[in-house]
């Protein structure tokens, strides 16, 4: 009996154990190393270095998006273990490109279009082999002790235009009118160029409270600087008036940033326009900007139905600059909850 | 007064007995100072104190000894030092009890009830026998009041069950007559979409016991075996106030004892059939298809079998059950009227007008057919030792074959609450098979007579079900290319300019061959420009091709209890108790979406999207679809508790005990997806006896209680649903009657840019939905609820007994995904804690008074009265979300951005105030051999709450509270009648043959159940601030939102012309006046 007993008491005993053991299985999972999978990030720049000639190219905030992927196996499955591989587009870059797109097609009235791309390329050839993003992995797939992962390197961004031709825009005359609409205008031609973004030194804030919505780094942004070349087009109004017939590429400037990027998913630009009809909500009732559209939280009294996406512990300022919402301190200003 | 009257006086005043002295007599008390927390879950126990009737001298060393049909062989003690004796362990039942003492007069007694999990105290008192005493016949009954607890609840045994209009054949659980169904008999209990709501908690968060063991789905909580009535011996349904053996819950327990064989061979065969109900009343609703449903029949029979296999020793139970249900969903288009300009013909109210177009009914059918088969063997090994093993099966088929399924998990055709033919039957039915085994192995041994016990569970659940998405009705596998499991589904759902008509898609009756003209043809096709001015037949979505959605899961759980009870004394009784358990559960689950991905119709008609589909990002622009996602996830949960039950000089009890609970879960990557640990839940209970004898109690109890989370969460978010959308040109694919998309040019790759990309985006093609795993806050607190009630009972006549309750549960930590950047990234939390701390916490509350009557079955009558006051507020409901029957754990979308948050704090859906339920059963001897049982129920609640409901520009339909949740117009009350006669004919005690029928809902009452609370599709903004007060349509007899209120996200005027012409019109009414008829012979 008392063999039984003792029996059922060491069993009673290693499920106790058992309990004790399960009471060590406190933490959380790990956060990964990530980016968020929607949105935009606003980013506050600072030059570090200017060449001559830029001083007025310089940057003082941009709009970027940044996606993370997975990284397959030999075998072509999802490989967990790997850290995620990241990419990062400017929304420049991503206008431009959408831009010569347009340009494939470009309508010169009469139901007649022309491919204005130099070479007659596609502009989806274009990015074949030169991407719109910076694209680098995390060297972990986990967070340091800081909450922060790194990517060193990117392969840059690069946007090559060939170069767009002249083409002539023919309007025709509208019988309903009085005014005879019927012109000819002339669109100038445009040097080739080169867009190129390369991010190093780039360094996330991750953790629960903050999955990759902050980051910092360097960014060596290349633009073109265009110069328009014009001609004398005296008309009777104005015997002055001249005319583009050429915009011709003087330089490119490479200005090396710090960026400082905070996420904002929903709206990044607090610009407020002249409103076109009495319909337009609250907030964009003045023109300029407004402060609201950067905030956190949905403000229906302002007609703002959804927050801006931000993170509420950071700092935001609606810079009148740039009209952009952005981080209002360095890296990590308001990662108070980490 | 002779001495037999007097002698029932003193039962029932028993401290007038104290004043009687000199009558020679057995006297007997019953006190109230009852340890609790002393039995296993599901068994009872008996005890109490032998006594010298003259000295009131303890007796040491007395036999004590207790029978019943109930019990294998007979359960033997010895009382103690203090003349204490405790039987533990006892299934519930009628039994005898026995005393035997030296120098002393044997006494025994009958008709002492026992209920499961309750703790009677009966106390004796002996003659010695140098006393001559005349023959005594004691009559009265033991008291019914469980002194020693102070649970609240319903103990229903096959007394109640059998005798009562209960298990009506419609909804969940109405198959196979399913344990859960007894919910709605309970005081604070009523069924909700997935099963039996206790004391404001949703289904799901309950706990389910058969036997010991958990029978919850490890995936989403609902009950995974619905055990037939028929195998079933007492279900304890325990809504608060619970012991600390109990835990993992913040809901109730559903304690569920299955019957045992005893030492006479016993059996029963019945069959049951339900030859459909009265026509239910028609949902008026401005749609071109409506679809109504009613019920055409349920039958099933079964037979159970119990005996001894070995005298004494050995016993046996089987049984079986075969069950089957017929719904019909009948179908019929409706054309709108136009006025002889072309323009739509509007009604008083400015709705617009609409008429059945003649020949265009069509029959469907649902089936569901389920096998429940179940065996018990009951070995006793010595008078120390029982063991026993159980088994039970439950086979379940529905769908297919060119039925639709009734979703076993809400009771629902195809699991829609308003279920409508919008499409290729094909396409919106499923097939739902599913199987349940249950293996439980239980062993009890006590030594030192009794005083030290140990009970050990070891119990096996597994299930393969297929969730709410089911598989695919043609019989093909999920995930593959075969049959329309290969198929994409296409949704035409065209809304701007015009809703497409039906006739795009059906012949409609009626219709000339040669002109094509018919009902649905526009009086004038066109206007100026060449736009249909009015669309006759409009549609909203069309669905077909392939079902979408398919899932498949099999789930299991292991788990191992080991409880040790210790009786000693020391300033009173105790009853000390240490249990401990493992679990060990897990699901791999299979969801897929036919063909790969879903295909629906842009919103203007000219192109293709699809945004549900398993693809996994690569790198920009590159997809790598799954034509499934298998994830395997599992969790541990162990656990602890230690309890004391201390009777202090027989007068008062206190009950204190904690639990410690810890669970892992755990995700397909095989790491941590939630860890929920040191969940210690402190419990503490005072009761008081006034009247010292068992009759009535006082008590007060405080209790924490904490939420096991099922696996759901750990298989979506724990492990990751990957997701894009993209755009598809219309060429693409052909337009209307396509039948076959598969034919179509659905390559991903070949797509155009995203309408939802931005020019910042990587991806040009695509619009990431979903990607990765969702983070969890470190600091993040387990769900529970603290709970604390105070109450009294009062025996008014033997067996019956008044009681009043005051219960209050409010939730502490809540565990819920929230986005703090509207939709970008995610995690899981607990609102307005934690870095979730700017969310409003989440909450529910609930305040009920409760008052019974309660007449245990006896002198051929039973009672059960109850009227509760009940308060339900908060902004969350629990487990599901009762407006969208979303059934996510943890991760439903209440709380998921900070927009959606506004306006839901109210009234829950399960806020009815008033619930008054009268459930009554006599028996009346006709003739010899011949009895008439009859029962019947009266239950009544007030209307639950309503809404107004808009759509919200990210998360779409129904998830903006346009005013403050619980603002709309009340639903009215339910009455309910119901009734159950049994005519039978005995030959003896237990052989019997009796027709039985019930009447459910006899007055065939048709009261709204629900309404439509959407009241408009388009986005709209919460209305708050000044806005908000009375924003009514002034002069409206009901009140109506004044849509100048209204405001929309982009700042245009919300039209009055944009409100959904079906709000509030029922959607739901009572389920129509239904008979059962059965006949059941035992022997």
């Amino acid at each position: 009996m008392k063999t039984r007993i003792t029996l059922r008491l060491l069993c009673l005993g290693a499920l106790g154990s058992l309990i004790v053991a399960g009471s060590n299985c406190a933490d959380q999972r790990e956060p990964e190393c990530t980016s968020p999978a929607a949105g935009h990030f606003t980013v506050r720049l600072e030059p570090t270095d200017v060449p001559a000639g830029c001083e007025n190219e310089v940057l003082r905030g941009i709009v970027v998006a940044t996606r993370s992927y997975y990284v397959l196996d030999a075998e072509g499955n999802v490989d967990y273990d790997q850290p995620f591989r990241v990419a990062i587009q400017t929304l420049e870059m991503g206008e431009q490109f959408i831009g010569l797109e347009g340009q494939e097609e470009f309508d010169i009235g009469g139901d007649e279009s022309v491919n204005r791309l130099v070479g007659g390329v596609s502009a989806a050839s274009l990015i074949e082999t030169n991407k719109l993003y910076a694209y680098g992995q995390f060297t972990t797939p986990q967070p340091d002790s800081n909450d922060q992962c790194y990517i060193p390197t990117t392969t840059p961004a690069v946007l090559e235009s060939p170069g767009l031709l002249a083409a002539t825009v023919t309007t025709e005359d509208d019988p309903e009118t009085e005014e005879d609409e019927a012109a000819q205008e002339f669109v100038p031609p445009e040097d080739a160029s080169t867009y190129r973004a390369e991010w190093s030194n780039v360094t996330f804030l991750v953790s629960t409270a903050y999955p990759g919505v902050q980051f910092t780094g360097t960014l060596v942004y290349t633009r073109p600087v265009f110069q328009d070349v014009t001609e004398p087009a005296p008309t009777a109004e104005d015997p002055m008036a001249v005319r583009v017939i050429r915009r011709e590429r003087v330089r490119e400037c490479a200005i090396t940033y710090t960026g400082v990027a905070v996420s904002a998913v929903n709206t990044y630009d607090c610009s407020t326009p002249l409103p076109s009809d009495e319909d337009a909500p609250p907030y964009a009732r003045e023109e300029g900007y407004n402060q609201a559209l950067c905030g956190a939280e949905p403000d229906f009294s302002q007609g703002i139905a959804v927050g801006a996406g931000i993170n509420p512990d950071f700092p935001i300022v609606c810079d009148p600059e740039t009209k952009l919402c952005l981080l209002d301190g360095p890296f990590r200003s308001g990662a108070t909850n980490l | 007064m002779n001495v037999e009257q007097r002698r029932r006086v003193l039962w029932r005043v028993p401290w007038l007995a104290a004043l009687v002295t000199g009558a020679p007599t057995v006297a007997l008390s019953l006190l109230s100072t009852t340890p609790a927390w002393a039995q296993t879950i599901g068994v009872a126990t008996l005890s109490g104190k032998v006594v010298d009737t003259q000295s009131k001298a303890p007796i040491a060393d007395a036999v004590v000894t207790v029978t019943s049909p109930a019990l294998q062989g007979e359960q033997t003690v010895v009382t103690d030092g203090s003349g204490f004796y405790r039987i533990p362990n006892l299934p519930p039942g009628d039994y005898t009890l026995r005393v035997e003492a030296d120098r002393y007069r044997v006494y025994a007694r009958g008709g002492i009830a026992l209920r499961a999990n309750v703790t009677v105290r009966l106390d004796v008192e002996v003659l010695p026998e140098t006393l001559t005493a005349e023959e005594v016949t004691v009559v009265g009954r033991p008291p019914t009041v469980d002194v020693g607890s102070t649970s609240s609840g319903l103990n229903m045994n096959s007394d109640f069950i059998e005798r009562l209009p209960l298990a009506p054949p419609g909804g969940k659980g109405g198959l196979t007559r399913s344990f859960e169904q007894l919910a709605e008999a309970v005081p604070t209990g009523r069924s909700d979409a997935y099963g039996a709501s206790l004391a404001g908690t949703t289904s799901p968060e309950n706990a389910y016991i058969v036997d010991g063991l958990s029978v919850s789905d490890p995936g989403v909580g609902l009950v995974g075996t619905p055990v037939s009535l028929e195998f079933i011996k007492e279900v304890n349904v325990v809504t608060g106030g619970y012991l600390p053996e109990y835990g993992r819950t913040q809901g109730g327990v559903l304690d569920v004892v299955t019957k045992s064989g005893s030492n006479e061979f016993h059996g029963s065969i019945w069959g049951n059939w339900t030859p459909g109900q009265a026509n239910p009343k028609r949902i008026v609703s401005q749609d071109t298809i409506t679809t109504q449903r009613k019920l055409l029949s349920t039958q099933d029979i079964g037979f159970s079998l119990g005996g001894p296999l070995i005298k004494d020793k050995l016993w046996f139970f089987v049984g079986g059950q075969a069950a089957s249900a017929y719904y019909q969903a009948e179908r019929e288009l409706n054309a709108f009227l136009t006025n002889p300009d072309g323009t739509q013909t509007l009604d008083a109210e400015g709705l617009a007008v609409s008429a059945p177009i003649s020949g265009s009914k069509r029959q469907f059918r649902a089936k569901s057919t389920q096998y429940q088969l179940f065996g018990k063997l009951d070995f006793r090994v010595d008078q120390n030792n029982t063991v026993s093993f159980s088994v039970k099966s439950v086979l379940g088929q529905t769908g297919g074959n060119g039925y639709f399924a009734l979703d076993p998990q809400s009771g629902l055709i195809e699991a829609n609450q308003t279920f409508n033919v919008t499409g290729r039957p094909l396409t919106l039915s499923s097939r739902k098979p599913s199987q349940v085994y249950d293996f439980v192995l239980k062993w009890s041994n006590s030594s030192m007579n009794k005083r030290l016990l140990f009970d050990t569970t070891l119990g096996y659940h597994t299930e393969s079900t297929t969730g709410s998405g089911g598989l695919a009705a043609d019989g093909s596998e999920i995930g593959t290319s075969e049959g329309i499991s290969g198929q994409p589904l296409v949704q035409y759902r065209r809304s701007n300019p015009s809703r497409r008509s039906i006739a795009e898609f059906e012949t409609i009756p009626g219709t000339n061959p040669e002109t094509g003209i018919g009902p649905c043809t526009p009086d004038i096709a066109t206007n100026a420009n060449g736009q249909p001015l009015v669309t006759r037949c409009p549609i909203a979505t069309y669905n077909t091709n392939g079902p979408g959605g398919l899932q498949k899961s099999i789930s299991q759980r292991i788990q191992l209890r080991e409880v040790v009870t210790f009786l000693f004394e020391g300033l009173g009784h105790h009853v000390v108790k240490v249990g401990g358990e493992v679990e060990y559960s897990a699901v791999d689950n299979t969801s897929a979406f036919s063909g790969g991905f879903n295909i629906r119709e842009s919103g203007g008609g000219g192109a293709w999207e699809s945004n549900r589909g398993y693809f996994v990002h690569t790198g920009p622009d590159q997809l790598v679809l799954y034509p499934k996602l298998n994830y395997k996830v599992n969790q541990w949960a162990v656990g602890g508790f230690a309890q004391d039950s201390w009777s202090i000089m027989d007068r008062v009890t206190l009950n204190a005990g904690i639990r410690y609970d810890t669970q892992t879960l755990y995700g397909s990557q095989g790491d941590v997806a939630l860890s929920l640990p040191n969940q210690i839940s402190p419990r503490l209970g005072l009761i008081w006896d006034p009247t010292q004898s068992g009759r009535a109690k006082i008590y007060a109890n405080y209790a924490l209680y904490y939420q096991s989370i099922p696996l759901r969460l750990a298989y979506r978010s724990g492990s990751g649903e990957p997701g894009v959308f993209y755009r598809l040109p219309k060429a693409a694919c052909p337009d209307p009657n396509a039948s076959d998309f598969r034919e179509c040019n659905l390559d991903p790759n070949n797509v155009g840019r995203s309408p939802l990309n931005t020019p910042d985006d990587p991806n040009i093609k695509y619009t990431i939905l979903g990607f990765g795993r969702t983070f969890v806050d470190k600091d993040l607190k387990p769900g529970s609820s603290t709970e604390i009630s105070g109450g009294g009972e009062y025996e008014v006549i033997p067996q019956g007994r008044v009681g009043a309750t005051y219960l209050r549960r409010q939730t502490n930590n809540v565990i819920e995904d929230m986005s703090r950047d509207e939709a970008a990234t995610y995690f899981i939390g607990n609102p307005g804690q934690g870095i979730a701390k700017d969310f409003p916490k989440a909450e529910r509350v609930y305040d009920a008074g409760i008052f019974t009557f309660t007449k245990a079955f006896a002198d051929d009558w039973l009672a059960q009265v109850s009227y509760t006051l009940a308060y339900l507020r908060g902004n969350w409901e629990g487990f599901f979300r009762s407006q969208t029957l979303q059934l996510d754990p943890g991760i439903n979308s209440d709380f998921d951005l900070s927009s959606l948050v506004v306006n839901r704090k109210g009234p829950l859906a399960g806020d009815t105030r008033h619930e008054i339920k009268v459930f009554g059963s006599k028996d009346w001897v006709l003739s010899q051999g011949l009895r008439l049982t009859t029962g019947a129920s009266y239950r009544t609640r007030s209307g639950g709450p309503t809404n107004y409901l808009g759509s919200h520009p990210v998360y779409g339909g129904g998830e903006v509270f346009i005013l403050p949740r619980g603002e709309g117009e009340r639903l009215p009350w339910v009455h309910n009648f119901d009734v159950h006669m049994a005519l039978g004919v005995y030959r003896s005690r237990t052989q019997s043959i009796a027709l039985t029928a019930d009447f459910f809902n006899l007055f065939n009452f048709q009261a709204t159940t629900n309404r439509s609370q959407i009241y408009t599709t388009a986005d709209v903004n919460p209305i708050q601030g000044s806005a908000a007060n009375n924003p009514y349509l002034p002069g409206r007899e009901k009140k109506e939102i004044d849509p100048a209120r209204v405001t929309t996200p982009d700042g245009s005027t919300f039209e009055a012309g944009q409100r959904n012409p079906n709000f509030g019109n029922a959607t739901g009414f009572q389920d129509p006046l239904t008979v059962r008829v059965g006949i059941r012979t035992t022997f």
